[in-house]
């Protein structure tokens, strides 16, 4: 206890200083590292972003369309609470790029990239291909692993691999996993007809910590599939909404991708083709759409808002 | 409330403890106002008060504003308890909101202190584990610096800026949209 050393002095005493922080809001509290030393120590460190008090729910990385320069952190209530990097530097650029980089031609090239902090380390590594063209925007990390869909150029060619297969990349082993059928191929084989991607589009999403697919059938109803046991290729249907109150029949473009499932089941869920954000209540079947600036792209926010950067993106 | 013990309800309510500050003063206090305190609480509950708490940490002019602030908020507890029942819905809110409007009041003018003497509050709400002192006290601080510039801050405080104009300029740059 430090409090006799600096009684009746207007100095700010450590102990008060850490009290009084914890109760002002992230902007605030990265502006008074500007104050000085022992400000900045006390305001950049583990103990503060311990007990300082999370934003209340959820928050993205977002970038608008009208202004591509920068990236923010926003809530659901379409607030900017923070402009995380200009994206022309800063640590987004590493991030954006990071884990996997696959070229989209005759062949694929496969590299790891490991980000530790900045020890020269840090250099991408090449490693094998999976044996099967992926799908280069399908990229979702889950646990350590990356899934990506296999690539359209199956379509429709008699192959034999269905579009819904599954590659997975172990980042812990940085080996590849053995190919994971999807829900759709192993539960209704004559809706596989091909050509498939004419009237379904898939997306991978990690929804609550599992892998999730989503079947986006026709522009009006949505399954989402959550994959409960890897082994056994398991999934599990939990969610069918229809989405033709937000997608017109004849968009031609309209991918939909599930970002985060809230505590009280709703979903939001991001509309790419229009860069808006949608609240999905799968219990009444209404759609709110949030009210922030139409996006460039956005994915869930992980890191702290006290912290200079960290998120996850693919 | 303050009247002559009536009954054995008061006479047990009215335990009193003995607080000694820093400098010896011996501060005498019913358990209902030092259990405001989570850490004498703790004291209480491990029966090591007897012959007073010493509070080596806390001045008798700080001692004496805590102890200002825990009898007032112990008799509006104690009053929102005892008079729930002999009152009707409508009047026991008129009461609450009476007893709330009262204490915000006392709180405004508990706050009106300078600034060292705000500082050792806050320290002694935090070594006392006195959560509602320790809020109050500290969101007046925190009001204080919300949307100032480092500058002004530094004013307000005295504080000396010990970083370099390269270690400041790197900082703004890292966190420049709590600039804008």
């Amino acid at each position: 206890m430090r409090a006799r050393d600096a009684a009746s002095s207007d100095r700010f005493p450590p102990d008060v200083l850490f009290n009084v922080l914890l109760r002002l809001p992230a902007k605030d509290l990265c502006r008074l590292r500007a104050v000085c030393r022992s400000w900045r120590a006390l305001t950049s460190g583990d103990p503060l972003f311990a007990s300082h008090g999370a934003h209340p729910g959820p928050l993205f990385l977002a970038k608008f369309l009208d202004d591509k320069s920068s990236i923010y952190v926003v809530d659901l209530s379409g607030n900017v609470l923070k402009r995380v990097a200009d994206a022309a530097g800063g640590p987004y650029q590493y991030l954006l790029c990071s884990l996997h980089k696959p070229e989209p031609c005759h062949q694929q090239l496969f590299e790891v990239f490991t980000i530790s902090g900045g020890d020269g380390d840090a250099r991408w590594r090449g490693r094998q291909g999976p044996g099967l063209f992926i799908d280069k925007c399908s990229g979702v990390v889950v646990d350590g692993v990356v899934y990506f869909l296999t690539s359209r150029v199956y379509d429709d060619s008699g192959s034999g691999i269905r579009p819904d297969n599954i590659v997975s990349f172990d980042l812990g082993t940085e080996e590849w996993r053995r190919d994971l059928p999807g829900p759709i191929s192993s539960s209704n084989a004559a809706d596989m007809m091909w050509p498939f991607y004419l009237r379904r589009d898939l997306n991978l999403a990690g929804l609550n910590g599992s892998l999730v697919l989503a079947d986006h059938h026709d522009r009006r109803t949505m399954d989402l599939w959550f994959l409960s046991d890897f082994e056994n290729g398991l999934w599990v249907k939990e969610y069918h909404i229809q989405t033709g109150s937000i997608i017109s029949r004849w968009a031609a473009e309209y991918r939909l991708k599930p970002l985060l499932v809230l505590d009280d089941g709703r979903l939001v869920l991001y509309l790419a083709s229009t860069g808006q954000l949608f609240i999905c209540d799968p219990g009444t079947k209404a759609f709110a759409e949030v009210d922030i600036r139409r996006l460039d792209s956005v994915v869930v926010y992980t890191g702290n808002l006290l912290g200079l950067g960290g998120a996850d993106m693919v | 409330m303050a009247s002559a013990g009536s009954g054995d309800e008061k006479a047990a309510a009215a335990a009193m403890i003995t607080l000694i500050s820093s400098d010896n003063e011996k501060f005498e206090v019913t358990e209902a106002t030092a259990t405001l305190s989570q850490t004498i609480r703790h004291m209480i509950e491990d029966g090591c008060t007897d012959g007073g708490v010493p509070l080596p940490n806390v001045t008798s002019k700080i001692l004496a504003r805590v102890i200002e602030y825990c009898k007032k908020h112990a008799t509006a507890a104690a009053g929102e308890e005892g008079s729930s029942s002999s009152f009707s819905d409508a009047a026991f809110l008129e009461v609450d909101r009476a007893f709330l409007e009262e204490l915000e009041e006392f709180d405004d003018a508990f706050l009106e202190v300078d600034r060292a003497t705000l500082f050792d509050l806050i320290l002694a709400a935090n070594y006392l584990d006195i959560k509602g002192l320790l809020n109050l006290t500290c969101q007046k601080v925190a009001d204080s610096v919300k949307g100032k510039t480092p500058e002004q801050i530094r004013e307000m405080y005295n504080i000396v800026n010990d970083l370099t104009p390269e270690e400041e300029a790197e900082i703004r740059r890292e966190t420049q949209w709590a600039f804008e």
